[in-house]
C-alpha cells in the first residue's frame, strides 16, 4: 500500500519537471501521507479504505507547479487577409504537385501562390503597424507579424522545390530544343541522346536548386531578421535544450537507403560486355580502375554517414554537422562524375536514383541549418 | 459547515504558526493537530498544507530541516523564527480586535 501511495504522489506530480523542489515536495508529501495511512491503520481502518482516505486528502498540486508552464494563448478572430495567408499555403501545395503535370499551368498557381501571400503579408503588416501606433496593442502587432513569418517559413520550401522544378524544367526543354535543332532531326529516337538529354535535365536541376536555395536562405535570413526588429522577438530561433532527434532518424533511413540501392542489383544483362547482374558497385568493378577508385570513395563516404548518424544518435548529439553535410557533396559529386562519364544507360538511370536520395539527405540537413542564428543577431544589433 | 471552514481558512497561516509555537513539528502532526482541534471541522489537503508551509518559509515565518521519519522517508520538520513570532502576536491582536468589532454586529442582544 506505500507503494501505491507513493505511485499516486508520483502520478499527481507528473507533467512537473523534477527539480529539487519538487522532489523534496515529493519527498515530503509522501512522508506526510505515509503517517495519515498508519493513523488511520492503527485507528482500524481497513488498508483500502485508509489508502483511498489517505490520497484523497492529497489534494491538487496542479495551480502550484503546472500553472507555470500553461501560457495564455491570444486568439483574434482572423480577417479577410488571414484568410489570404492560408489560401497561399494551400496554393502552394498545389504549386508543387501541377508542375509535374502541367509546366505552365504549375508557373501560374505557383505565381498566384507567391500573389496571395504578397498581399497578405502587405494588409497585415499596415495592420499590425496600424494596432502598434494607433492601438499601441503591441500583443496584436507581435502575434500578427509572426503569423506572416510562420507562413513565409511553410510557404518557402513548397515554393523552393515548385520554382526549381519549373525554372530547371523551361530551361532543360530549351536546351533539348537547341539540341534537336542541331541535329536537324524532329524527334530525338537514339537512347543515347535521351539520357544526354536526361543528363542535363538533372544538373540544371541541381544548379537551379543549389541558387533557388541561397536566394530562399537569405530572403528568409532577411524577413526574420526585420521581424526581429519589429518584434524583438526570437520565436523561430531552436530552442536549444530540446533537441528533435528525428531529423537524424530521418536522414539515418535516407542514407540506408541510398545505402541498399547502392548494392541493389539492378538489372541483368544478357550484352557480352557485362554478363553479371549489375549493381551500382560490381558495375564499376568491370569498368575499370578508375570507377574501381569512385566506387571505393561513394561506398566509403556512404558508411561513414550511416555510422556518423548512429554514432550521434548514441551520443544524442542531434545536430546535423558541417562535415556530414560536406561528405554529402562529395558523394553527390562522385555519383555525378561516374553517371556523366558512363555511357551505360542502366547506370544512367540508376545513379540518377542515387544521387536524389544523396541530394535529400543534403537537404533533410541544411533543413536543419536554415534557422538564422540568434547570436548572429544580437551580434548585428 | 462551510461558513466556519471560510472564516478558519483565511487563517491557515497563523493556526499552522500557533501551532509551532507549541514547538517543532512536521506537516502530518500539524494536519492532524488541526483537525482534532477544530474536532474535525477544519482539515488541511496536503496541497493546501505544502502551499502555506511554501509562503511562509519564503516570508522568513518559519524554517525547515529534515529529520529521519519511522519508515525510512525523511520528515520535514518545520519551526518558527523570530519574524514568525512577531507575526503571530500581530495576528492575534488584530484578530481581538476584529472580534471586537464583530460582537458589536453580530454579537447580538446581551
Amino acid at each position: 500500500m506505500k507503494k501505491k501511495i507513493k505511485d499516486y504522489v508520483n502520478y499527481e506530480f507528473r507533467n512537473v519537471s523534477k527539480t529539487k523542489e519538487v522532489e523534496d515536495t515529493i519527498e515530503e508529501v509522501t512522508s506526510n501521507l505515509f503517517d495519515m495511512y498508519d493513523d488511520l491503520i492503527s485507528k482500524g481502518y481497513s488498508e483500502e479504505e485508509a489508502y483511498i482516505k489517505t490520497v484523497k486528502n492529497l489534494g491538487s498540486f496542479q495551480n502550484e507547479f503546472i500553472s507555470l508552464k500553461k501560457e495564455e494563448k491570444y486568439v483574434i478572430k482572423p480577417k479577410w487577409f488571414d484568410l489570404l495567408l492560408v489560401l497561399s499555403v494551400i496554393t502552394a501545395v498545389f504549386a508543387l504537385i501541377i508542375p509535374f503535370l502541367d509546366l505552365i499551368i504549375g508557373a501560374i498557381i505557383l505565381l498566384f501562390s507567391a500573389t496571395f501571400f504578397g498581399l497578405s503579408a502587405y494588409f497585415m503588416y499596415e495592420s499590425a503597424s496600424f494596432a502598434l501606433n494607433e492601438k499601441k496593442d503591441v500583443t496584436y502587432h507581435n502575434y500578427t507579424l509572426t503569423k506572416v513569418l510562420k507562413f513565409a517559413r511553410i510557404n518557402k520550401f513548397f515554393w523552393l522545390i515548385a520554382s526549381t522544378y519549373i525554372v530547371s524544367m523551361t530551361i532543360a526543354r530549351i536546351l533539348v530544343q537547341l539540341l534537336t535543332l542541331n541535329a536537324l532531326t524532329s524527334a530525338i529516337e537514339d537512347p543515347e541522346q535521351i539520357f544526354i538529354i536526361f543528363k542535363i535535365s538533372v544538373l540544371v536541376f541541381i544548379v537551379i536548386f543549389i541558387a533557388n536555395f541561397i536566394l530562399f536562405y537569405v530572403l528568409y535570413n532577411k524577413a526574420y531578421k526585420k521581424y526581429y526588429e519589429l518584434t524583438g522577438e526570437l520565436t523561430f530561433v531552436r530552442d536549444k535544450t530540446k533537441k528533435p532527434y528525428y531529423q537524424i532518424i530521418a536522414l539515418l533511413v535516407l542514407n540506408i537507403l541510398t545505402f541498399l540501392l547502392y548494392l541493389l542489383p539492378v538489372a541483368v544483362t544478357n550484352s557480352n560486355i557485362y554478363p553479371i547482374t549489375i549493381t551500382g558497385v560490381s558495375l564499376i568493378f568491370h569498368v575499370g580502375l578508375p570507377y574501381l577508385l569512385f566506387g571505393i570513395m561513394i561506398l566509403a563516404t556512404m558508411i561513414y554517414a550511416i555510422l556518423r548518424q548512429i554514432i550521434n544518435l548514441r551520443n544524442k548529439q542531434y545536430q546535423v554537422d558541417i562535415p556530414l553535410i560536406i561528405i554529402y557533396s562529395v558523394q553527390a559529386i562522385l555519383l555525378v562524375v561516374v553517371s556523366f562519364s558512363s555511357k551505360i544507360v542502366y547506370i544512367n538511370v540508376f545513379y540518377t536514383l542515387v544521387i536524389f536520395l544523396t541530394l535529400a539527405s543534403i537537404i533533410v540537413s541544411l533543413i536543419n541549418k536554415t534557422n538564422p542564428n540568434f547570436k548572429k543577431l544580437l551580434k548585428q544589433k | 459547515m462551510s461558513l466556519s471552514g471560510d472564516l478558519l481558512r483565511g487563517h491557515t497561516d497563523a493556526i499552522i504558526l500557533s501551532i509551532l509555537n507549541r514547538g517543532d513539528n512536521y506537516g502530518y502532526s500539524i494536519n492532524s493537530l488541526i483537525s482534532d482541534e477544530s474536532d474535525g471541522e477544519f482539515k488541511l489537503t496536503e496541497a493546501t498544507l505544502y502551499t502555506s508551509f511554501k509562503r511562509l518559509e519564503s516570508s522568513g515565518l518559519i524554517e525547515s530541516y529534515w529529520q529521519d521519519g519511522d519508515h525510512g522517508v525523511r520528515r520535514k520538520y518545520y519551526s518558527i523564527t523570530k519574524k514568525g513570532l512577531d507575526y503571530l502576536s500581530e495576528h492575534i491582536a488584530s484578530y481581538y480586535k476584529t472580534q471586537e468589532i464583530l460582537k458589536k454586529f453580530l454579537g447580538g442582544s446581551e
